[in-house]
């Protein structure tokens, strides 16, 4: 499953710019402007481009997690890791570093597959130039750990993997909307769900500048603390949660 | 005096309002084979679950080794419970060299294992392919690695052919008489009986008797008479301050002892009375009918 995220991740990356540029090629045939061309590749675009785009595939990363972790208790494995010898804390950090893991693997495909990309669709460019905007890389890397985390922490809560995959699809497109639209603005952003979709916002093209909209091309710290807070809370919790329970 | 391998004091634990034990208190040295017996529901899984960390009481605590327990002392301990548990997907010897992992063994010592429990030909086998009595021996298996002090065995020949049954009651005899500790809990009274050198009777999470399997054996058994007139036999007997009980059984007076005595002793005794007794045989009480009295006076 690892195997294909990483093939689906590629695709995305590789495939992204002829995509888009097949959409735009079949809207100008109606259009009454020719569309520019363009390209999502060039250094210092690309690692927001290849972000956001890669932002989509969270999803799966965030069901690996889920499957790894309620196949411990659909097999009973973490009962016997922990009649064997394993601390029940060791045995939820042995998961959170498989978790930091995956993400770190996810953000370096991002990382190499922009500096391939990068370097070929880039005629003339800086060191400075081409790591310009690489504060993304880190921004992604905390938003699969973040979202995977979520998928972590309601696992080990709720432990039968279809109940899991339910829960986490609840929460995210049903009970967050409910809550974020009864709440003011400036509070609806930071809960997680928000806060993980705002870390990296709707990349500035060419095309979003024709139309005179224009999204945030950096990272704010504001949206990084609050993702850093819920990796902090749903791990605490999750401590907290097997100090006393039967396992 | 040596510090106990096991010291279980006052534990209770309820689901609900359910008491799955209750104020249970138990010590276990070195070197004992000590059996937990009860019937289904007794408390007897919970016990082992609480003292391998996976269940947490509501009061009372214990101590392995004179210790308050952590993950360490659970590396001297191999434990089997209720059923094996392993990762189906991945192979037998995988899954040991996991365990050993954990209990920081070295994995050398896996293939001499497996031959012990006869399943080194199916080594590389996925534990998912593997038959009920097939992942039994695979579990006694990840029970052994590590050199364990202590040997936990939950209902281990549960699921097993007569044969393989016999092949780990002498595994675990053998185990015992290398000085290891044995805590085998069992609804198979025989399976005690024959394995084990002390017993604790559990039933509704009470601890209703715990010691030497051989003295509940030995003590207050049954004395059987026969004589021609039986109704005299009995007056002449409820004199005797031994007694606790009498009955006939198939015309035969059957005796419970609250102590041993001398079967020379009686029909001497009651000869001197005229009494002439045409049978007379000491009963040895079985596990089982101990087992049976004693559950059915904590029914009352």
């Amino acid at each position: 499953m690892t195997g294909i995220y990483a093939a689906l991740l590629l695709m995305v990356f590789f495939g992204a710019e002829k995509l888009v540029n097949g959409v735009l090629a079949n809207a100008s045939t109606s259009a009454p402007v020719t569309m520019p061309g363009f390209t999502l590749y060039s250094f210092p675009y690309v690692w927001q481009n290849l972000a956001f785009f890669a932002g989509f595939l969270k999803i799966f990363l965030a069901l690996i997690v889920l499957f790894f972790i309620t196949n411990e208790f659909s097999n009973k494995t973490m009962r016997q890791n922990i009649m064997n010898g394993m601390s029940r804390n060791q045995f939820i950090l042995s998961k959170l570093i498989f978790v930091i893991l995956l993400s770190l693997a996810s953000a370096a495909i991002l990382f190499v597959s922009g500096l391939i990309l990068g370097l070929s669709y880039t005629e003339e460019y800086t060191t400075a130039l081409a790591l310009q905007k690489a504060i993304f890389i880190p921004a992604y890397f905390l938003e699969v750990l973040t979202f995977s985390i979520m998928a972590m922490f309601i696992a080990f809560l709720v432990k039968r993997s279809i109940l899991a995959i339910g829960a986490l699809a609840l929460y995210s497109y049903i009970i967050e909307p409910i809550i974020s639209g009864s709440i003011p603005d400036s509070v609806a952003k930071f809960l997680p769900g928000e806060a993980i979709g705002n870390l990296i916002d709707i990349p500035n093209s060419a095309l979003m500048k024709m139309f005179g909209v224009s999204f945030r091309e950096n990272v704010s710290p504001l949206d990084a603390i609050a993702c850093l807070f819920y990796c902090c809370l749903f791990t605490g919790l999750i401590f907290l949660f097997y100090r006393r329970k039967d396992i | 005096m040596q510090t106990p391998v096991l010291e279980i004091d006052h534990l209770s634990k309820s689901y609900g309002h359910i008491k799955a034990l209750d104020d249970f208190t138990l010590t276990i040295h070195k070197g004992e084979v000590f059996g937990i017996l009860g019937p289904n529901g007794s408390g007897k899984t919970t016990t082992l679950g609480i003292l391998l960390d996976i269940l947490k009481a509501d009061r009372g605590n214990y101590r392995w080794f004179g210790k308050l327990p952590d993950s360490y002392v659970r590396r001297r301990i191999g434990a089997l419970l209720e059923q094996p548990l392993f990762y189906p997907y991945l192979s037998a010897v995988r899954n040991l060299e996991l365990v050993a992992d954990i209990k920081g063994a070295k994995y050398d010592e896996i293939d001499g294992i497996l031959k012990k429990v006869g399943l080194y030909e199916r080594k590389t086998s996925k534990f998912k392919t593997f038959s009920l009595g097939m992942k039994q021996r695979l579990a006694i298996a990840a029970a052994l690695i590590g050199n364990p002090e202590v040997l936990i065995l939950d209902e281990p020949t549960n699921g097993l052919d007569p044969k393989s049954i016999a092949e780990i009651r002498n595994l675990i005899i053998d185990i015992a008489n290398k000085g290891l500790t044995v805590i085998l809990a069992s609804h198979l009274l025989d399976e005690v009986q024959k394995t084990c050198s002390h017993v604790a009777i559990l039933d509704k999470g009470k601890s209703l008797h715990s010691g030497k399997v051989e003295d509940v054996l030995n003590s207050s058994s049954q004395l059987e008479l026969k004589s021609e007139n039986m109704s005299i036999l009995k007056t002449a007997t409820s004199k005797f301050e031994f007694v606790s009980e009498s009955k006939v059984e198939k015309e035969t007076l059957v005796l419970s002892l609250k102590q041993d005595v001398d079967p020379a002793w009686v029909n001497k005794e009651l000869a001197g009375q005229g009494i002439y007794l045409s049978h007379i045989s000491l009963r040895k009480r079985s596990l089982e009918s101990y087992f049976l009295e004693l559950l059915s006076g904590n029914d009352a």
